[in-house]
């Protein structure tokens, strides 16, 4: 709640210029029914025949009034609009923001459909709900309150039909949040799952179809939707019993009211005039209540979406970086007794884990699927921060390079190519803006794109679908490689990702790898001893421990692991 | 130099233009043909609401009757006439008042307790039907359309719907029921005065249409917009392993701005259109009673007009109005329900373009051999990706298909799934075309490991069992073991009973493979189609597959694409594939004595380059 209220004084002149006009148009909308009835007691039915005098003046009040009315109501409805779209696309800013800080391990805490639908659908009801609460819910306290303090006034004697009334509405309305408000937090949850349902469809529709899985599918959606119509039922329910107990309620008391007043008016007859109005108010009170159970089940679901927006935003990234610190990394890689356990994980998957790399080497890393060999590259860009040990690049602890600096000079080709909708050219720049079109041109050619690239109607600005759907797996690979090698990072990691290309374009990639990246320290993970049999060293891996850092030939001669892979590999009798 | 204006070719979901706002009709079309399932709860809501209404309406007369005879039995006490009688009297419109609102309450707990029932039953509805559309789709429209503004549609759109069916279907429902009592009333009670009334609100109903003219193409495009904010955060955020990676935070961060800016322009233009529509029609309305009480003070003096007509007169005009600005009220709702089902149906109207023919058989067992014969086949018109490629995939035999990337090897596998339908020529299951099979019987019995591997949310055992929901645990293990994953599942605190999802680290991208590889082989399938399956496997497990692959798939006729030649050496016959032509063909032996395309991609592969 105190985080909407800063949202909302961002725009303190227009919010509480907007809570003066609805102020303004409430109190018209009081006023109007009392000229009305003036008109009709004094004006018409005036004792000595019409007072047109008195009818004029109350007509033009009445068009004055009304043209207040009018004004303010229709300036507030911009403000209004202003005030809710512009708190929604700040607090999306922000959401989108802090998501972007999120280290990998905090994205797959949250999932990502969750994530989309807290910062669509969830600020979609915050939203409502400022748009409802400076045009109906400023309505309500002041005609609720202003009816409460003249009904008061009317027939002090009264006060308790006022108090009961009070109370009972109370007691109604905690018990209508008490049922709301937990099915809000279970419709906006069943709404993630649904989401989930529908992604997970987009991005398996291949599996989906080749499995007939369609009405496996179907079933488990209506499982999940008919969760959601439970929950939507159960709100709906309590809404549907809530209002019309207001109305009963309120009606009866008028009944009471009148019933009373007819005993006391035996002993005091000026009661009858009085109780006109006071039923008058109570009806009035009536309509406040009914706008406030409205409002109070928008409210509730804005509610259960500000809770969850708010994980959001005060989840801490579970990494920070230093603001400062070097700018350049020459491509020195040490890891000191590094072990690493993933979050959630009871066995480490990389197990005291030590090594020495110098700048400008190419390292060829090979193990059994499972091994540990995108963790441990992973770490090197410090995705995840290690459990013990300790890794140095140019001597000085990762935790101290500030994440620019790690970003920029270690580039990495992830082992599934993701690609954004967009162009080519898009994906390959991806945000750099400073990157000079012959280099992309060059990167392009290096990973042995260019040649289909070019061949495409509209060359590099050709348009990728979502998730580069409209290229071949080999292909979007050598997207993904060009755009690292664009900027020649210090450190270039490949993340067995040349295993969908053909052995000549593989063959063509690294000999550009070998011939332009001199200095460059290349790391490469890869199933095929030949991908990496020129490396200046190889590092076996076996079960999260490093059993071999060596030679192509020595390990040959000496790993038991190397020999066993190479023996699987023998391809040329 | 970068096209940051990149966006404006971003696709929209479907491909047939929806710049059109809805037309009122096609939607309450839309939304009724959901609802009407309900017709007797329908019914009966509308007959509730019309009582209530027309109690609602008589309600203050009775309570008027009943101060009348209160103030008539109080004259009669203070004459000390026979006040027993009146205050009977009294007590009897007492009771009427209470029966009165209490048929309120009743009628109006019911038909909102039933309303709530159709509403939810019928947005569900809606939502599974379009789950359902999805289900029947092609592949062509999950790579072409925008994830996130589809799932925009399924939350946002449907909510809307459900919005209007919830609360304002009601109060609209009512509303005009009231118009029409009061109306009525008014022409029977005196025709000259209704219809000035009635002037005065068709003279604010001109107004309410044209500004709701302007305001419902705003709110189409705002939630356009939002689908487009949508599709970009949903695309962003899946893919933030990337962003991350790259360090392109600010970035994407920055891209995203103009999205939001975007929604949130046409979005405060729509509501304040929107808005504005209740204040103005309420301020209107109250000017013209204002007026009436002016220039009717004059016609009283001039004796045109009796002084009890000027009060009824009053009095219609403002129980005439309130309805009329309730509906207005709830336009931005009921538009926004509007469009959501014009999106939602924009879905729903979506071509299924692969589909089974009138008379369809169901696979048979392979007898001699699988034909691809004389296929074209192009994604976009004018790139022709296949150019008359004959393959046969003979009964038992292992085919390999190899080539460079991008020469079309997926696409063939898309083909014999029929993801695709090919453009020309055919596909022959001994003899049989495949367009002439069932599509669920043809995707049963072909059974294909792809190369992006997919686990769905849920744990090991079901993404195993997937589309074989009935398999026994030690089938299941049986098909982890042959895809040596079995070993590693257990070691896992809770085996098979792990919960995955595609996103987290409990398994490596090869592992993910393994256990794509086993729910493949758990299906046992007549045709086996290997797109790049282990290209993330270590060789030494690849190779232990390969020999439970043979021992499961006895006698299975199975389709290899690969790159690591190893992998095929020893297939019966392999197909080398170009540029969307077969090049050449024949055994690895056969191949290399040709000294061509293929010998070239071998001696590539294990020979060390010069540089070494």
């Amino acid at each position: 709640m105190k985080q909407l209220f800063n949202y909302l004084m961002k725009y303190k002149i227009r919010m509480f210029t907007s809570i003066i006009l609805v102020s303004i148009t409430a109190i018209t909308a009081l006023i109007i029914p009392k000229i009305t009835q003036k008109v009709i007691n004094d004006g018409i039915g005036a004792a000595n025949g019409p007072d047109v005098a008195l009818m004029h003046q109350l007509g033009i009040l009445m068009i004055v009034i009304a043209l207040i009315g009018l004004i303010a109501g229709v300036v507030n409805s911009f403000y209004t609009a202003y005030l809710s779209q512009n708190v929604g696309a700040d607090m999306r800013n922000d959401g989108f923001k802090k998501i972007m800080t999120f280290a990998y391990q905090d994205i797959e805490k949250f999932k990502t459909s969750n994530l989309i639908v807290r910062l669509t659908n969830d600020i979609n009801q915050i939203q409502t709900m400022i748009s409802m609460m400076f045009s109906v819910l400023l309505r309500a306290p002041i005609l609720f309150v202003g009816s409460f303090i003249l009904a008061m006034v009317t027939i002090p004697k009264l006060w308790w039909v006022i108090v009961i009334l009070f109370v009972v509405v109370a007691i109604l309305l905690a018990f209508a949040m008490k049922t709301i408000i937990p099915n809000f937090g279970k419709y906006q949850v069943q709404l993630d799952r649904i989401n989930n349902s529908i992604k997970e469809n987009f991005e398996g529709a291949r599996v989906v179809k080749s499995f007939v899985a369609e009405d496996f599918e179907t079933n488990k959606f209506n499982h999940e939707n008919n969760l959601l119509k439970v929950f939507n039922l159960k709100i709906g329910r309590t809404m549907a019993t809530i209002l019309p107990c207001f109305m009963l309620f309120v009606n009866v008391m008028i009944t009471i009211v009148i019933y009373i007043a007819c005993n006391e008016a035996t002993t005091n007859l000026q009661i009858v005039g009085e109780m006109v109005s006071y039923i008058n108010y109570l009806g009035q009170l009536m309509m406040a209540l009914v706008i406030l159970a409205m409002v109070t089940m928008q409210f509730s679901r804005a509610f259960v979406s500000l809770k969850r927006y708010n994980e959001i935003i005060s989840t801490n990234p579970t990494i920070i970086y230093p603001e400062k610190g070097v700018e350049r990394i020459n491509g020195n890689i040490e890891f000191k007794n590094v072990t690493f356990t993933y979050p959630d994980q009871s066995m480490p998957s990389i197990k005291n884990v030590s090594f020495k790399v110098n700048q400008g080497e190419t390292i060829g890393i090979i193990g059994a699927t499972g091994a540990g060999k995108s963790t441990l590259v992973h770490l090197m860009l410090r995705l995840f921060d290690i459990s013990n040990g300790e890794i140095l690049l140019d001597g000085i602890n990762i935790k101290k390079i500030p994440k620019e600096t790690l970003r920029d000079d270690i580039s990495i080709v992830l082992q599934s190519a993701v690609l954004f909708s967009g162009t080519v050219q898009e994906n390959l720049i991806n945000g750099r803006n400073d990157i000079d079109y012959n280099e992309m041109i060059k990167a392009a050619s290096d990973a042995q794109a260019s040649e289909f690239i070019e061949k495409m109607t509209n060359s590099y600005n050709s348009n990728v679908q979502q998730r580069g759907s409209n290229f071949s797996g080999g292909q979007k690979q050598r997207l993904s490689i060009a755009r690292a090698f664009i900027g020649d990072p210090p450190i270039l990691i490949l993340d067995d990702s040349t295993s969908a290309l053909d052995a000549r374009s593989e063959r063509l990639v690294k000999d550009a790898l070998y011939e332009e990246h001199d200095d460059q320290t290349v790391i490469i993970i890869a199933q095929k001893i030949a991908s990496i049999v020129e490396a200046d060293k190889i590092m076996v891996l076996n079960d999260g421990e490093l059993v071999g850092f060596d030679t192509h030939q020595n390990l040959l001669n000496s790993n038991k692991t190397y020999q066993e892979i190479f023996n699987s590999q023998k391809g040329r009798e | 130099m970068a096209n940051r204006t990149g966006f404006g070719n971003r696709r929209r979901i479907v491909t047939g233009d929806m710049g059109e706002p809805t037309d009122l009709i096609s939607g309450i079309k839309f939304i009724f043909s959901y609802i009407k399932k309900y017709w007797f709860a329908l019914i009966v809501v509308v007959i509730l609401i019309l009582v209530a209404t027309y109690v609602q309406v008589l309600a203050p007369q009775i309570m008027a009757d009943a101060i009348n005879q209160m103030t008539d039995y109080l004259k009669t006490y203070l004459m000390k006439g026979d006040y027993q009688a009146k205050y009977d009297i009294f007590f009897g419109s007492i009771v009427k008042m209470l029966i009165a609102y209490g048929l309120i309450a009743l009628s109006s707990f019911f038909y909102s307790y039933m309303m709530a029932g159709v509403a939810s039953n019928s947005s569900a509805k809606i939502r599974s039907s379009l789950f359902n559309k999805l289900q029947k789709l092609s592949i062509r429209f999950f790579d072409a359309s925008n994830e996130g503004d589809i799932l925009s549609r399924f939350t946002n759109d449907i909510d809307n719907i459900t919005m209007l069916l919830n609360q304002a279907f009601v109060q609209i429902i009512s509303s005009i029921a009231l118009v029409v009592a009061i109306t009525v009333q008014m022409f029977s009670d005196n025709v000259k005065l209704a219809a000035i009334v009635v002037l005065l609100a068709v003279f604010n109903i001109i107004l309410v249409l044209l500004i709701t003219n302007k305001a419902k193409n705003y709110v189409d495009k705002q939630q356009e917009k939002l689908g487009l904010l949508n599709g970009y955060i949903d695309e962003k955020i899946t893919g933030q392993k990337l962003i991350i990676t790259t360090g392109t935070e600010d970035e994407t961060y920055n891209e995203f701005i103009p999205f939001n800016e975007d929604y949130r322009k046409t979005s405060q233009k729509g509501q304040a259109l929107s808005n504005i529509l209740f204040p103005l029609v309420n301020g209107i309305m109250l000017v013209s009673i204002g007026c009436i009480v002016f220039f009717g003070a004059d016609q009283i003096k001039s004796g045109a007009l009796s002084v009890g007509l000027l009060v009824a007169f009053i009095t219609y005009a403002q129980r005439f109005f309130q309805p009329i600005t309730q509906i207005v009220s709830q336009y931005s709702v009921f538009r926004l329900a509007l469009t959501g089902a014009g999106r939602a149906k924009e879905v729903l109207d979506v071509k299924e373009d692969v589909v089974d023919s009138e008379k369809t058989i169901e696979f048979q067992p392979i007898k001699k051999e699988v034909q691809l014969k004389n296929v074209n086949f192009s994604y976009k018109k004018g790139e022709p990706i296949l150019k008359n490629v004959n393959i046969s995939l003979w009964k038992g035999r292992k085919i390999a298909l190899v080539g460079p990337t991008g020469s079309g090897k997926t696409t063939i596998m898309n083909l014999l799934n029929r993801f695709y339908d090919v453009d020309s020529g055919d596909i022959l299951f001994d003899g049989v075309s495949i367009k002439d099979i069932s599509l669920t019987s043809l995707r049963k019995n072909v059974g294909i490991v792809l190369q992006d591997n997919i686990l769905f949310g849920g744990t090991i055992k079901e993404n195993i069992a997937y589309g074989n929901e009935d398999a026994s645990q030690d089938e299941i293990e049986a098909a982890a073991k042959a895809a040596s994953i079995h070993d590693y599942i257990m070691s896992l605190e809770k085996g098979y009973d792990t919960l995955v999802d595609n996103s987290n680290s409990i398994f490596s991208v090869g592992q993910k493979q393994l256990i794509c590889i086993a729910r493949t082989i758990l299906t046992n399938p007549e045709l086996l189609i290997l797109d790049e399956a282990t290209s993330n496997v270590d060789t030494v497990t690849e190779a232990q597959i390969q020999i439970a692959i043979n021992n499961v798939l006895v006698n299975r006729t199975s389709f290899v694409i690969a790159h690591r030649l190893k992998t095929i050496i020893d297939a019966d016959h392999i197909v080398v594939l170009k540029d969307g032509e077969v090049i050449e063909q024949g055994n690895h032996e056969q191949l290399l004595a040709l000294n061509g395309f293929y010998a070239e991609l071998y001696t590539n592969q294990f020979v060390p380059s010069a540089n070494s």
